[in-house]
């Protein structure tokens, strides 16, 4: 046993995160702690690190009782971990950020031949394929969790804990993240992996614990649980899975034709041609930054295109006003519900109104009628079971999953005949997320043309009547349900192609 | 139950609000005390004194109010624009050109008197929106920060308004070997805004006071108002959700330029008579609005509140001055150290403001 975690409590104000945890972790051994948001396993992990202090409970490593007051102490007796957001410096090489802290010495200088030799023999050692030399900033994300992992194991961590590792990643780089866990584990380290994909958790995983609701509901050898026990496990009750019934579209309700963006000479979008019927659901599946997020500004009116024409309900309202679009038929779920999505700072009210401010009955001749604002926010929380205490408070003080579900409720509340959704369940928990899912079906059902934009494969697979594919601004492929594994189009989405490997 | 809590909760916000402001104005005190200590004076006398020179008889409320309407109008200036996130301090600018407009017009507009006094109020009121929508085209076309344009233009508005008087449009009464700053022509007798009644204020502070009201009706219960608090909030999320930013923004600085247009052109119907060189300038009339705004958190009635603390506390100093023989330059720390502090507040809300602009502007490209 390389550590073990008793009795651990640890609440904030007044909510309890962590309730009566115990775990261990045994040598060489990949154990992964799945829950949903908010479920307490970045918090046991936190106060594992050192972030965090326990109201009771004992932590022992190696043996002995240890008290952390800070990441350091954790370090010092090898625990070490991979955080979610990666702290680099950009402008530094990759050896130069391992190292960082524990600078190698010549004098007062630093010795930047042993620093690259030691990097490059940690590297071999651990076979992560790194250029000690190589800039970060010219590093791609998987690169960089790379030298966030052999940062770690130059502090000689024994036990290394993994925080959603996969969030940032491409398929193909999960692949890869997968495989150096399992290195890792051969070389005689213990990892913990923080997540909430149940397909990483059976791919790799010895041991998996659940946690809900800050506690430990449930352990498993993983080789005696399959994803279906975890999930229901880690919501409570079973799962139900999507009954989708076939698509009847109709006609073509949002189509672009050869849309076009350059931007500062670069061609972000090159001739997209796409259509969503009524009554379907289309997925643009991609790895982020290949254009997804211009291509809806484009469609939405939050850009101006520099080519091609985006038609809504028929109506050409190519590099129109978001108003005009909206007005179209238009509604959109944005990407990020902090950035375009809502004012943190503003009342579940003003946020509820966002799109409304000039109809009828929430204002009229300019002046706002509060009463109908009021019975709007209710009416938007009670219809998507949002936890919120007052529509008077801040949209910040919502949970992210809540927050998500007022965004939802407000742009499925127009009722338009175009809904673009892009990344609807982006960080939240299943519970909200199954909410969400059955709305866009049933919107799908009464007849709307859903664009679907997400990072996430199993969220385009399983809800998609059609699936388009951009890579570099392009559409590589369409391909309709059930005519595609997520191999192929995991592989179309780095630029890949089907018929060479044919 | 949840009536309840949500009557706390406004409780709460209020008191949270009402809380820095006040600590920063007693904090403000404490350190004037602590001068004139040093200087030898009894400091509560001293206090004593500036209270009733600023509120104890009715000749000087009067002075108060008086003196607070410019500052009234400086600080819905700044309301106006703050609050849609467009740090913009071109009051001063606007106000010198709005008294200069109305200065003009009242001299030369060969219309009945009370018909010049709305006709300089007009031409007030455009010529601060004007110069207010011009920062707002620098930044709308050329993306020059409102701190740096409109602190230039108010420079610009001085000196050009300081060679109108100087020059072209110097009072032909002048004696040109008196030592004073130059000066327009006097208007009428019957271009004025008379006191409400005798030995009261003159009818400018009634129309701030209005200008006050409507100004909260705007932000409280009207779509611009919802329009412009979602663009200062979130000018991304605005866009997101229809709001024209573009729009807004012209709309927003001409009624801010307005305000301070109005405030000038009150300083020369109710007081002046007439514009003379430095009149706006010197007297910092915009940059005592602003320090009532901040003081208020950009709530209209705070400002009112705030412009009338501050207006006392300069007439009220005049007389702890003549009275005790405290220098003026006490009052001036206590505005100085109130600055300070909710200086420190400005420039957490300018670059929260910066930031979600540039986010909001940089949007397509980020």
């Amino acid at each position: 046993m390389v550590f073990e975690m008793k009795h651990i409590t640890k609440t904030y104000d007044t909510v309890v995160a962590n309730d009566d945890v115990s775990l261990h972790l045994n040598r060489g051994e990949i154990l992964s702690i799945v829950g949903e948001n908010g479920a307490g396993k970045s918090t046991i992990m936190k106060i594992l690190y050192g972030l965090e202090k326990p109201d009771s409970g004992e932590i022992i490593v190696g043996g002995k009782t240890q008290r952390f007051n800070n990441p350091s102490d954790a370090m010092a007796v090898g625990i070490g971990m991979v955080q979610q957001h990666f702290m680099l410096f950009e402008q530094m090489t990759v050896a130069e950020n391992i190292v960082f802290k524990n600078e190698l010495k010549n004098g007062p200088f630093m010795d930047m031949n042993r620093t690259v030799e030691t990097v490059r023999q940690i590297s071999e050692r651990y076979e992560l394929k790194i250029d000690p030399l190589a800039r970060i900033s010219d590093c791609p994300v998987g690169l960089r969790q790379r030298v966030e992992i052999l940062k770690i194991l130059y502090q000689n961590a024994e036990i290394i804990i993994f925080d959603e590792p996969s969030a940032v990643l491409t398929p193909l780089e999960v692949e890869a993240l997968l495989e150096t866990i399992r290195g890792l584990a051969r070389a005689g380290k213990s990892i913990v992996l923080i997540t909430h994909k149940l397909q990483e958790v059976m791919a790799v995983s010895d041991r998996v614990y659940v946690m809900r609701q800050g506690r430990v509901v449930a352990e498993r050898m993983a080789a005696e649980t399959d994803i279906r026990e975890l999930a229901m496990l880690m919501v409570g009750h079973p799962l139900a899975s999507y009954e989708i019934d076939p698509p009847k579209p109709g006609e073509t309700l949002l189509e672009t034709q050869g849309l076009r963006l350059t931007e500062n000479g670069r061609e972000v979008l090159s001739d997209i041609s796409l259509h969503v019927n009524a009554g379907e659901i289309v997925g643009i599946a991609g790895v982020s930054g290949n254009g997804q997020s211009e291509l809806i500004r484009c469609i939405t009116g939050l850009e101006k295109s520099t080519g091609g024409r985006v038609l809504v309900c028929g109506r050409d309202v190519t590099n129109r006003s978001v108003r005009e679009i909206r007005d179209a038929g238009l509604a959109h779920i944005s990407e990020d519900r902090y950035v375009w999505g809502s004012a943190p700072e503003g009342t579940l009210e003003e946020n509820a109104l966002m799109a409304r401010q000039d109809e009828k009955p929430f204002s009229a001749g300019g002046i706002i009628r509060p009463g109908a604002i009021r019975e709007l926010a209710v009416r938007l929380i009670q219809d998507f079971n949002v936890k919120a205490s007052s529509p008077t408070q801040k949209m910040r003080e919502l949970s992210g999953g809540n927050a998500q579900k007022l965004i939802v409720a407000r742009e499925m509340s127009l009722d338009t005949p175009v809904l673009i959704c892009c990344e609807p369940t982006r960080g939240i928990d299943i519970g909200a997320m199954e909410a969400i899912h059955n709305r866009m079906l049933q919107r799908r059902d009464d007849g709307a043309a859903i664009l679907l934009v997400s990072s996430e494969l199993t969220e385009i697979m399983s809800l998609s009547d059609r699936i388009y594919v951009i890579f570099e601004g392009r559409i590589v492929g369409e391909f309709s349900r059930g005519s595609m594994d997520d191999r192929h189009l995991g592989l179309l989405m780095v630029g890949g192609s089907i018929g060479h490997e044919q | 139950m949840n009536n309840e809590r949500n009557w706390r909760r406004t409780l709460l916000g209020i008191v949270d609000t009402v809380t820095q402001p006040l600590i920063a104005v007693l904090i403000s005190f404490l350190l004037g005390a602590v001068v004139i200590l040093v200087i030898g004076k009894n400091p509560l006398l001293a206090y004593g004194e500036m209270i009733r020179g600023a509120f104890g008889k009715q000749v000087y409320l009067m002075n108060t109010l008086k003196r607070a309407t410019p500052i009234i109008m400086g600080g819905l200036a700044v309301c106006m624009a703050w609050r849609s996130g467009y740090e913009a301090m071109g009051g001063e600018g606007q106000m010198i050109l709005g008294a200069v407009a109305a200065a003009l017009v009242g001299y030369y507009l060969p219309v009945p008197g009370w018909l010049r006094i709305l006709a300089a109020m007009l031409a007030a009121a455009a010529a601060g929106a004007l110069y207010s929508m011009f920062s707002g085209w620098l930044y709308d076309r050329f993306d020059v920060t409102f701190v740096i344009s409109t602190l230039m233009l108010n420079y610009i508005a001085n000196y050009f308004a300081a060679y109108l008087c100087n020059y072209p449009l110097r009072d032909p009464e002048a004696n040109v070997y008196q030592m004073q700053n130059a000066q327009t022509g006097k208007l009428p007798a019957d271009v004025a805004l008379p006191p409400i009644m005798k030995g009261w204020v003159h009818w400018g502070f009634v129309i701030a006071v209005a200008a006050v009201l409507v100004t909260w009706f705007l932000f409280k219960k009207t779509s611009f108002g919802y329009k412009s608090r979602m663009g200062g909030l979130n000018p991304r999320f605005a866009l997101y959700g229809g709001i024209d930013a573009r729009k807004m923004l012209y709309l927003v600085l001409a009624l801010s330029g307005v305000m301070a247009g109005l405030g000038g052109s009150f300083e020369v119907l109710g007081s002046k008579s007439r514009y003379v060189d430095q009149m706006i300038f010197s007297t910092g009339y915009a940059w005592t609005g602003m320090v009532a705004a901040l003081l208020a958190n950009m709530n209209p009635i705070g400002t009112l509140l705030a412009s009338i603390l501050l207006a006392g506390l300069a007439v009220g100093g005049s007389t702890m001055m003549l009275n005790m023989d405290i220098p003026l330059e006490v009052c001036n720390i206590i505005e100085g150290i109130i600055t300070l502090f909710m200086s420190a507040r400005m420039i957490r809300i300018a670059q929260g403001n910066i930031r979600r602009r540039r986010r909001a502007k940089g949007g397509e490209a980020a």
